[in-house]
């Protein structure tokens, strides 16, 4: 499962007060680090090895949504979550973020945002390695018999980490507070 | 209804002088007669001339655009002026040209006073820099809007803002942009500073423990729930709803909120029924909010299919009930529960049974007050067609 200690956070407010209370929130699960600009907050997604951001909408000079469309221009494996006092329209449809805060944010909202978006992230990693291994398995057993695979200790091993993949992922699943989403998934499977 | 409206339109108004908006440019459309008037720095003007295909009057001061106007105003169909003061302030401009057809005001989305101050001297709309990628595209797009003719149609409603909130809906499709835009400057300039005060009393918490700290934090949270209210009443004047199959029980499930101690107890099975889910969640959380708000947090909610009559036999439609078990209302108040403004709790904002009767009245169901087996409130909702 995630290890959180392992994550570092990127939060992007203009408002020093805001951002540091966002620290505040965050600062004993995961590695924080505070840019109130959306150009500072380039230069630290340059320098350093991020895992999520957590990016205010509007901020003086470059904005929230231009950080997010460089960090899609760049292909950058980044967890987005926008923080925003408007409340969502229908454009954030082709907002490249994977969360959407609306402020005021209270502590328990900024955590179960963050810790989702990073469920989600391991979801999708997890899904990812079992349709590659899953492939694997449908080439092997095509082309040879289950007795002659029965002889084989790399192919049990292969079984094995599937079928541990498919109780990772069903806990992934449970894993999710949100019912709606919990429901999405096991709606998927 | 329409006396409900302006009672809650009234509380916008309110509000709306304290807004802090910031704009750069103020548009005045002027009729169609071919030019536009750029009131801004010479080389800016150049780049809106090279995007447009009409003829651009750029004049560096206010002074100069005020003069030029006065004597040649015929020929101008839109003018831009960039808030740049002293030598260019859009406020004496428009305070100067207030009479005029109308304006629109263009925020940069930093501190924006100015703006909110401008919308009530006669601006039409506004360009915020910081939501769009190129500047001078962005004017390009507003002046052609103008002069399109898109916004003529909301001008009269900007100007009759005081009217109330039906008379805005200049649109046959029951949307008005500039409500739009004046509800997304209440959520940003009204939100982001209690998110700054949220997060202030957060830290300061970890410095002291202070009973004042949780009052104001209380006191914030009112003042989300009431800007909540209000934004929902301006984007959403009239509820058509679009009726379909929704899961009553699914609904009530997902309207309860467990931050409190209180408790929810569904007595009976909850049918398939024809409504719209967002809107009866919406009425769901009002009456559950409700409930917390004048019996506490320890309350004791009960819903529950109110048995059916002959009557609604007849009809095929069910009854809901929810019951509480807090003090009740008294029969005297019973009807007034249902109008916008009025609370009988001090954390109350007074538009939380007002919504419920709105989407009551356009689900083409009826709703009564009266009291449950142990003296508290019980609101039962009648009409329901179950689907």
């Amino acid at each position: 499962m995630i290890d959180k200690d392992d994550k570092t956070v990127l939060i992007v407010d203009d408002e020093q007060m805001v951002a540091e209370s966002y620290e505040l929130y965050l600062g004993d699960d995961y590695e924080t680090i505070v840019e109130y600009s959306g150009g500072a907050a380039l230069m630290e997604l340059d320098e350093n090895d991020i895992d999520l951001v957590l990016v205010d909408r509007r901020m003086p000079g470059m904005s929230g949504d231009v950080v997010i469309d460089h960090i899609e221009q760049w292909k950058m494996d980044i967890q987005v979550i926008m923080v925003t006092a408007v409340d969502p329209d229908i454009d954030i449809i082709d907002m490249p973020c994977d969360g959407y805060l609306t402020k005021p944010v209270s502590e328990t909202e900024m955590l179960d945002a963050v810790e989702r978006a990073f469920l989600i992230d391991y979801y999708e990693k997890l899904i990812s390695e079992y349709n590659r291994l899953s492939e694997k398995y449908e080439i092997l057993t095509a082309e040879f018999s289950s007795r002659e695979l029965a002889k084989k200790d790399r192919f049990a091993d292969l079984e094995r980490q599937i079928e541990e993949m498919e109780q990772d992922i069903a806990d992934t699943v449970e894993g999710f507070s949100d019912s709606k989403i919990s429901d999405a998934f096991r709606r998927l499977h | 209804m329409n006396s409900q409206m302006w009672r809650s339109t009234n509380r916008t108004e309110l509000i709306g002088p304290e807004l802090l908006l910031q704009y750069s440019y103020t548009f005045i459309i002027m009729n169609n007669k071919g030019r536009i008037l750029f009131i801004g720095p010479e080389p800016q003007g150049s780049v809106i001339e090279s995007l447009v295909t009409r003829t651009v009057v750029i004049k560096e001061t206010t002074a100069e655009g005020v003069s030029y106007l006065t004597n040649d105003r015929n020929n101008v169909d839109c003018v831009v002026v960039v808030h740049d003061p002293p030598k260019r302030d859009c406020m004496s401009f428009l305070e100067t040209v207030s009479s005029e057809p109308p304006v629109i005001v263009a925020p940069d989305g930093g501190s924006s006073k100015l703006a909110t101050r401008a919308l009530g001297a006669g601006a039409t709309s506004y360009v915020d820099p910081a939501a769009v990628e190129t500047e001078s595209n962005a004017v390009v797009d507003e002046i052609n809007r103008c002069l399109s003719g898109e916004t003529d149609a909301t001008h009269e409603s900007h100007r009759n803002i005081t009217r109330g909130k039906r008379e805005m809906m200049a649109h046959p499709d029951g949307t008005d942009e500039r409500i739009e835009k004046v509800a997304s400057m209440i959520s940003h300039e009204l939100r982001n500073p209690i998110q700054k005060a949220n997060s202030g009393i957060d830290l300061a918490r970890t410095e002291c423990e202070s009973a004042y700290l949780d009052e104001v934090a209380e006191t914030l949270d009112r003042m989300d729930q009431l800007i909540d209210s209000l934004l929902d009443q301006l984007k959403h004047d009239v509820i058509t709803p679009e009726m379909e199959p929704v899961d009553l029980a699914a609904v009530v499930d997902d309207s309860w909120y467990d931050r409190t101690s209180a408790k929810l107890v569904v007595e009976s099975p909850l049918p398939m029924i024809s409504a719209e889910e967002t809107r009866l969640r919406q009425l769901l959380e009002n009456l559950f909010r409700n409930a917390v708000e004048h019996a506490g947090e320890t309350v004791t909610i009960r819903v529950g299919v109110i048995e059916p009559t002959e009557r609604s036999h007849a009809d095929d439609s069910i009854g809901l009930y929810v019951a509480d078990d807090g003090p009740g209302i008294k029969p005297a108040q019973r009807e007034v529960v249902f109008e916008y403004g009025y609370t009988g709790s001090e954390d109350g904002t007074g538009f939380g049974l007002g919504i419920v009767t709105e989407i009551i009245e356009a689900f083409g169901w009826d709703i009564i007050v009266t009291e449950s087996h142990n003296g508290g409130a019980r609101f039962e909702i009648r009409g329901i067609k179950t689907a």
